[in-house]
């Protein structure tokens, strides 16, 4: 086997794992195809890190996991729904995307509150106990306004974490009503108006828990 | 595409670079920023490179130098994974070829900061010789900026030094193959017309070697 039938066979398999990286992204944009087109020449460097598991897409966390499979089974139902249909221009492919790389990442930024609360100097119970060892003791005024300044703050971000959860959560049952109503539009022959509302209020929705969490 | 903050960290701090790619953390921004960077200061250092003869030259090596770079990282990352795993350490490939890319951009960060002062060897008209010992001097600075990553990556603990005197050596064997295949960089003083690649046929990197022994014990010719 000559050198040129070796660098062949290396753009081959560069560009199997390229393709196979543009298929698997979550989204479709400019990074999407530079991630592709890297893969090519460098598939012994990067491709496995661009086919590898993404933490944006695998929470590991049980609880956000199930969100996110609820979410992606509601999508994939609701692109189905509208195949072939005149539907097809409320809720397309590309929609459904977005909304699951949207949510993936809203499920990661609750995964990395989560590991937050996990860490040393993160556990509100201990904060709590501190809190009152030091007002028994009779502490300096100082020191216990301290620890209830850090007591505080975790409650905040424990509260935060579980509301956030909660409207992922209520987001997971909005996309399948949505997709219970694209199916009902498709079989019923009804008009999409309602599905096209459920879609804003879904953008909406979304777009208030990134707001949040940016903020966080 | 390229995080500066990273970049920052494998300067300043590499031991905690190489500590998240061991723990497998945010690897694919490092494996990302570390190509990237590899590729943009390759292609500077390669450019400053070729201007010693200019024109074409210029384009030639500013192309040529992160192939070289990046085809001796395909070709060589494949050890390191096998030599830490034999040697005590079988991590994850992602967690190897993190680290070996860290060190790559470590390397090749030296090699940017280095291509004025290269440039300005070129520009002051210094003799050929000198500005291929600059060169070589500039890349044993930024091997040796890159080993760090590598040192720190693999931790204390028995078969460390077996590994990366190994690797050292696949690293340095594959580069040097690279660099002749894909020579000429500067270009050969007195030799007027440009190429792209040599047109000579000589057997190798190795086969020039042996060649070269040979002749100092005037054993072969």
């Amino acid at each position: 086997m000559s050198v040129r039938d070796l660098l062949a066979l290396y753009a081959v398999v560069g560009v199997a794992c390229a393709i196979a990286v543009f298929h698997r992204a979550a989204t479709r944009d400019v990074g999407t195809v530079v991630s592709a087109l890297m893969t090519v020449p460098l598939w012994p460097l990067w491709a496995p890190f661009a086919l590898g598991p993404s933490r944006s897409r695998a929470p590991s966390r049980p609880e956000n996991d199930a969100v996110v499979r609820r979410v992606e089974k509601a999508l994939a139902d609701a692109v189905e729904a509208v195949r072939e249909t005149p539907m097809q221009g409320v809720f397309t492919q590309a929609t459904a995307t977005r909304i699951a790389a949207e949510v993936a990442h809203v499920a990661q930024r609750l995964e990395d509150l989560g590991a937050l609360a996990e860490r040393n100097g993160f556990d509100r119970a201990a904060s709590a106990r501190r809190l009152e060892e030091l007002e028994k003791s009779g502490a300096s005024e100082r020191a216990v306004a301290t620890a209830r300044l850090q007591h505080d703050s975790l409650e905040r971000l424990a509260q935060l974490r579980e509301a956030d959860t909660r409207a992922l959560e209520e987001l997971a049952d909005l996309l399948e009503a949505l997709r219970t109503q694209l199916v009902l539009a498709r079989y019923a022959g009804s008009p999409a108006d309602s599905a096209s509302a459920i879609v804003s209020e879904v953008w909406a929705r979304l777009e208030g828990l990134g707001a949040v969490l940016d903020q966080s | 595409m390229i995080d500066f903050s990273l970049l920052n960290r494998i300067l300043r701090t590499p031991g905690e670079v190489a500590a998240r790619c061991r723990d497998e953390q945010d690897v694919n921004s490092i494996a990302r920023t570390a190509l990237f960077t590899l590729a943009l200061s390759a292609t500077a250092f390669g450019a400053a490179v070729g201007a010693w003869r200019g024109g074409r030259q210029i384009v030639f090596a500013a192309m040529k130098m992160p192939i070289g770079i990046l085809g001796t990282l395909v070709l060589a990352a494949p050890a390191f994974y096998a030599l830490s795993a034999v040697f005590g350490r079988p991590w994850p490939l992602r967690s190897v070829l993190s680290l070996v890319l860290a060190a790559g951009a470590r390397f090749s960060l030296v090699l940017l900061a280095m291509t004025p002062p290269l440039w300005l060897t070129i520009n002051f008209d210094a003799p050929y010789e000198l500005i291929k010992l600059t060169a070589t001097l500039v890349y044993g600075l930024a091997g040796l900026a890159g080993l760090e990553v590598l040192v720190r990556g693999l931790g204390d603990g028995a078969g460390r030094r077996t590994t990366i005197g190994l690797f050292v050596g696949v690293f340095l064997l594959i580069g040097a193959q690279n660099a002749w295949v894909l020579r000429p960089y500067f270009g050969t003083p007195g030799v007027k017309e440009v190429h792209l690649f040599t047109t000579e046929r000589e057997g190798g990197l190795a086969v020039q070697l042996y060649r070269t022994v040979g002749q100092l014990t005037g054993g072969h010719r």
